[in-house]
């Protein structure tokens, strides 16, 4: 090919130049003024061959005389973006000079590189959360060719760690975090804590093996400056262009001395006033776990002696556990806890299995329908034929869960408010756990309403244990009841709303594809009697198809919702042809036939919205807006929120045209139920100023969200918007006055992770006292927040 | 993210951040149905989230915005835009504050402040704030100095500068490929590959002639009113997907005939490509002057002027050519001679004298032949020859027609 090339036309390098032009203001004479350089020297990019594809043998004579020949362009050619060559001679003075400072602020490194180390120590619990691995956009060959490694020396510490980190995903995700204690029940038994850290020992390792990344890293920040965390592809470039090797230049050292303490190592590149937060935009973020206390393992002999319920052959019961002193024993399920007793209804209607038959039979089939696989089907059939001698399943078939892990809970807010606000003030936070509430479904509902969903999840934990599937459980045979698969669900959703993904994954694991023979209800003929469907909770298999994406398996979870949604689809279809959901023939009245459709058909629209989600995070676009648009004939009531998702998904991909003809449909659905065409909608404004903002009209964005709050003043969207527009306009103190007083007077509306990560963002670049300002911020967080919050947005570890 | 203590010692603080645009939040939808053990509580939880969209809970996307989270990647031809606070961190008022902000890039070095002039006093926990804007026009390490001077109230002044390093990177990578058709259109293909790690937007990708061309671009299709995309219907680049964009370029007229033959190289034109992310950021790239070499004719050349698609078999047909004298300042005297092929038969007399050709004129000639084979048949069999250099020209595959035999088709 090449050879063929070079015969038949003339290869040509272009230059890619900004807009405007720079190339007629200065006479080209770049290669001169560097050239008195040290060969080392900066700026080696100079000579980068930006392009490994290009043909880069420009022989113009020989060419022009091949050229008479056919031409016959069978090659592409690359047309390379290079430096615009124009230097001037005192522009490089200054670059030179520039290269000595760096070598000056090289020398100051080391003193800061101590403290440095202790204090990653120190930190390292704290450090190791802000790591975020992104493996599906891991594209280490990515740029490859745009940029050649010259010198590796002045790679980062940050780089390291990032590189590092991606490739032990496996070990960073069972970190555990502050104190981690060694009980027999830790939740890391196969991590020692000497391992639980290596992400740390690299890093702390890192800046002994390359002082000159402390360049990068200064003032502690983390290295945001040249990486990007969630583009591990850049961080491959930068690994490449650290050619800084610089001279020493005795004007300037005399300057460093000067102010020798005044301006430290770190005030070359600093930082800029960054920093990354994990949220739920990066799935793949750990949150900080802690290893429990030990003084928090459950009892077990506490919980067998209390334990009161109605026993039900074969479902062991395990409702009641731990009955705090302050907290009576129940009695009588129905009266003390009314929803408990309404879950103990399949049993408390045990004595007369037909009535209860009778009662539910309709609300239960229709909610627990589910069509199980062939396989599945044929067991629970020979089940139900065969009722007296037990039917022989092979183990592997069965489901056996267990905790995986025990005693997760902790309190990061109470751990904040030690490290910065010392004992006195971290005693007085005041959160609910998994002791200090009824050992039941109302205590779990009480953690859950009370945002103590790590609490919560011990309390499911205890209550599985009490079940007989807690810890070390997994793979007994067990049996299983509506509630103990209730329980699962609310467990493993908890874990899944705190990130806490890898342990959902694990505990979900023994479950398979939820379609295991004993997950139904004929299975167990004499515990339900007549009973038939799925034990599993629809919103249970929801949850297992959602979470392989936050893994960073997108493909699994759309398989998932894939099967899910053509169960939706067949169920729907026997009911309009007015069969039974699983396409028996019974007879159904008209209302119940009604309801069960209302409720597939939302159910399917469930699993859309998922499937829509998962595409957008995948970035398949185009198959999200379909499925998004998909959704409104099923919901029509949802129309104007779908249409404008869709648009701001346009607005993201940066394809405002497209964006604003949505808006504008948006704008005609919504204009019928306002009063009047002159007052439009909040949901109409709110487009309106994203338009402008995306147009990078500010002024005009901020203007517009104003007028949402006019319609809508406690709207905590469009306040938030709106002071984020201010710092764009310059307006720091306002944006920065607003977000305060917002958080002062609304604490339940605004102390959001995101509203709190502006809000830091903003205390960082105000000034230099922002820790202050945060731990203030903390105090607010710990009167009002569970255990649940996410305290990273604080920025507070980072310090 | 706080300083260390021995900044302090400075009255004044400098911070930077830039100002990539802010994302909107995205939640996490985690749902229940009433009849299961959180019943309400879920639901109940993320309509008191506010981040979520009222009324469609599950949908991911929110409204919220956030601040960017971190530097993130620049490319060349977006803008750099950047807040530079100064705030008193000191309980005094300071004087003659004169805030600098300075790009080096690896050949020049601008000034981005908006405003040089020193300002009066500041007063304690206030600032001085500013956002600079600049379009990166350079590849490589780039370099933003701030420089804040100013006056104690004890009349000393003091300096002190930060240093902010980033590294610019290439956005895209465009290849091109000229194909010269049998007129004097020639056709550009472009193909430009997205080498960043998020989608783009490409808003315009045209190509601005030289003076020489008139360009028309082939990347929609006209279907009723509304011309499509060859895209479809979103126009965005996944990361590392390749596109390829289609020009033709026809000679102005003027051109074309004054030059008689475009020869050499000749410049074509360049892309201008403007394309936007995230909530519009925008970047734009020119490429430098695409250049082309025409193709050679050699001293003599013929093209076809007319030719009919289809011919029936058998049937003579007519068709034209032109031959241009393309040698810059002889005059020749050509002589046609036709040799037929085993499909095509030339009618008419071969050997004859075309007359004197003067250099950078051409002559049409109209010649009939016919095919006796069915099917795509090339034309071929063309001879010139300048009898005073005696030197003889072929040429053969000049065009292609396609022969159908009229019997055999009774939909026509």
């Amino acid at each position: 090919m090449e050879g063929h090339e070079s015969q038949t036309q003339r290869p040509m390098t272009l230059d890619i130049v900004g807009e405007t032009g720079i190339e007629q203001k200065e006479a080209p004479a770049p290669r001169e003024v560097m050239s008195d350089k040290p060969p080392e020297a900066l700026f080696q990019e100079e000579n980068i061959d930006l392009d490994g594809e290009a043909f880069v043998t420009p022989d113009d004579e020989s060419a022009s005389e091949n050229m008479l020949e056919k031409l016959n362009d069978q090659m592409m050619e690359s047309v390379m973006i290079s430096d615009s060559p124009n230097n001037s001679e005192d522009d490089a003075g200054h670059m030179e000079s520039l290269l000595e400072q760096f070598e000056e602020g090289e020398e100051f490194e080391t003193e800061g590189l101590e403290q440095q180390q202790k204090e990653g120590k120190e930190e390292i619990g704290a450090v190791v959360p802000n790591i975020t691995v992104e493996p599906e956009e891991a594209s280490p060959g990515a740029v490859d060719h745009v940029l050649q490694p010259k010198n590796m020396e002045g790679e980062t510490v940050g780089i390291k760690r990032e590189t590092d980190s991606v490739q032990q995903p496996g070990e960073m995700s069972s970190l555990s975090g502050t104190v981690s204690q060694e009980s027999p029940l830790n939740i890391h038994k196969e991590t020692p804590k000497e391992e639980s850290i290596p992400v740390c020992t690299i890093f702390s390792q890192g800046s002994k093996q390359k002082p000159q990344g402390q360049a990068l890293v200064p003032d502690g920040f983390e290295p945001a400056l040249v990486k990007s965390p969630s583009f591990s592809s850049s961080v491959e470039t930068s690994t490449k262009v650290h050619p800084l090797v610089c001279q020493p230049s005795p004007s300037l050292s005399k300057f460093f001395t000067d102010n020798g303490n005044v301006n430290p190592a770190s005030d070359f590149f600093d930082s800029f006033t960054t920093s990354s937060f994990i949220s739920v935009s990066n799935p793949n973020a750990e949150s900080l776990q802690a290893a429990g206390a030990t003084e928090r393992q459950l009892s077990s002999g506490a919980s067998s002696t209390t334990s009161a319920a109605p026993q039900e052959p074969g479902t062991p019961s395990f409702f009641l556990g731990l009955s705090a002193p302050e907290s009576p024993r129940q009695p009588t399920p129905a009266e003390a806890t009314p929803p408990f007793a309404k879950l103990q209804a399949v049993f408390s209607g045990n004595d007369d299995p037909f009535a209860t038959a009778l009662n539910t039979s309709e609300v239960d089939r229709r909610y627990d329908a589910w069509l199980p696989s062939e396989d599945t089907r044929k067991v629970l059939i020979s089940v139900a034929t065969q009722q007296h001698s037990p039917v022989f399943v092979e183990r592997d078939r069965l489901t056996m869960p267990g905790l995986k892990f025990d005693n997760l809970q902790g309190d990061s807010v109470k751990d904040l408010m030690l490290r910065f606000l010392g004992e006195q003030a971290a005693m007085k936070r005041q959160v609910l756990t998994a002791s200090s509430v009824e050992q039941s479904f109302v205590g779990l509902k009480q953690l859950i309403s009370t945002k103590n969903w790590r609490a919560a999840v011990d309390l499911t934990g205890r209550l599985l244990t009490a079940h007989g599937q807690g810890y070390g459980k997994s793979g007994q045979p067990t049996s299983h009841s509506t509630d103990s698969l209730q329980l699962w669900f609310v467990r493993l959703a908890l874990l899944t709303k705190l990130s806490l993904f890898q342990n959902a994954e694990l505990e979900f694991e023994p479950f398979g594809n939820l379609d295991q023979p004993d997950l139904y209800y004929e299975y167990y003929p004499s515990a339900y009697p007549g009973r038939r469907g799925s034990m599993v909770p629809f919103s249970m298999r929801i949850l297992h198809a959602d979470l392989p994406q936050y893994l960073g398996k997108p493909q699994e979870s759309l398989d998932r919702l894939h099967s899910m949604k053509t169960v939706c689809r067949q169920i729907l279809d026997n009911l309009e042809q007015g069969m039974a959901e699983d396409g028996s023939m019974i007879t159904i009245t008209q209302e119940n036939h009604q309801a069960s459709i209302q409720l597939w058909r939302s159910r399917l629209c469930r699993v859309m919205y998922s499937m829509a989600n998962c595409l957008l995070m995948m970035k398949d676009y185009v198959l999200a807006v379909e499925t998004y648009h998909s959704i409104i004939q099923y919901e029509p009531e949802q129309k104007p929120q779908l249409l404008s998702g869709i648009g701001r998904i346009f607005l993201q991909i940066g394809d405002i045209r497209t964006a604003e003809r949505y808006f504008q449909e948006v704008e005609k659905v919504c204009q019928p139920r306002g009063s009047s065409s002159l007052n439009p909608s909040t949901c109409v404004l709110m487009n309106r100023a994203f338009v402008h903002l995306s147009q990078n009209n500010y002024a005009e964005a901020h203007a517009t969200f104003l007028e949402v709050l006019k319609l809508d003043p406690k709207n905590p969207v469009a306040n938030n918007n709106a002071a984020v527009c201010l710092l764009y306009l310059g307006r720091l103190k306002e944006s920065l006055g607003q977000l305060e007083r917002l958080v002062q007077q609304d604490p339940a509306l605004y102390l959001h992770e995101s509203v709190l990560f502006n809000l830091t963002t903003m205390y960082e670049l105000e000034s230099s006292r922002s820790t202050q300002k945060k731990q203030a911020l903390l105090e607010s967080v710990s009167c009002r927040e569970g255990d649940s919050f996410n305290t990273q947005c604080l920025k507070l570890a980072s310090n | 993210m706080d300083v260390n203590q021995a900044k302090q010692e400075h009255l004044l603080a400098l911070k930077v951040m830039r100002l990539t645009k802010p994302t909107l939040f995205t939640n996490m939808p985690v749902t229940c149905e009433d009849r299961d053990l959180p019943g309400e509580l879920f639901s109940q939880l993320m309509k008191e989230d506010p981040s979520t969209i009222k009324g469609a809970e599950t949908l991911m996307l929110g409204e919220m915005l956030t601040l960017p989270q971190n530097f993130g990647n620049i490319f060349l031809g977006e803008t750099f835009s950047s807040y530079i606070s100064v705030h008193n961190d000191s309980s005094q008022v300071v004087k003659d504050i004169l805030v600098k902000a300075d790009l080096q890039t690896s050949s020049q070095r601008l000034n981005l402040s908006a405003s040089n002039s020193t300002v009066a006093e500041l007063k304690p926990e206030c600032c001085i704030d500013d956002v600079i804007h600049h379009e990166v026009k350079e590849i490589g390490t780039h370099i933003l100095v701030c420089a804040v001077s100013y006056t104690t109230q004890a009349g000393e002044k003091l300096y002190f500068r930060k240093f902010f390093k980033f590294q610019v990177l290439k956005p895209l990578d465009v290849k091109t490929k000229f194909y010269n058709a049998e007129t004097d259109e020639v056709f550009l293909e472009a193909q430009i590959q997205n080498i960043t790690s998020s989608p783009m937007f490409m808003e315009k990708v045209s190509l601005e002639p030289s003076l020489m061309y008139n360009v028309s671009e082939l990347n929609t299709v006209t279907s009723g009113e509304q011309g499509e995309s060859t895209f479809g219907k979103m126009s965005y680049l996944q990361p590392m997907d390749t596109r390829q964009y289609l020009y033709c370029l026809k000679p102005k007229p003027e051109f074309a005939e004054k030059a008689g033959v475009i020869k050499g190289v000749t410049v074509i034109g360049k892309l201008d490509i403007v394309w936007k992310t995230n909530l519009g950021e925008r970047g734009r790239l020119q490429t430098s002057q695409l250049q082309r070499m025409a193709p050679g004719y050699g001293d003599v050349r013929l093209s076809l002027e007319s030719i009919p698609d289809t011919v029936n078999l058998e049937e003579p047909f007519d068709i034209t050519c032109k031959i241009t004298n393309c040698s810059s300042e002889r005059t020749m005297d050509l002589v046609l001679e036709m040799c037929n092929t085993s499909s095509i038969h030339w009618c008419g007399v071969s050997g004859r004298q075309l007359g004197k050709l003067s250099p950078s004129s051409s002559l049409y000639l109209p010649l009939k032949l016919l095919c006796s084979v069915q099917g795509l048949q090339s034309i071929s069999g063309l001879r010139l020859t300048d009898t005073f250099l005696k030197r003889t020209y072929e040429y053969d595959d000049i065009a292609q027609v396609c022969v159908v035999c009229p019997y055999n088709s009774p939909e026509d």
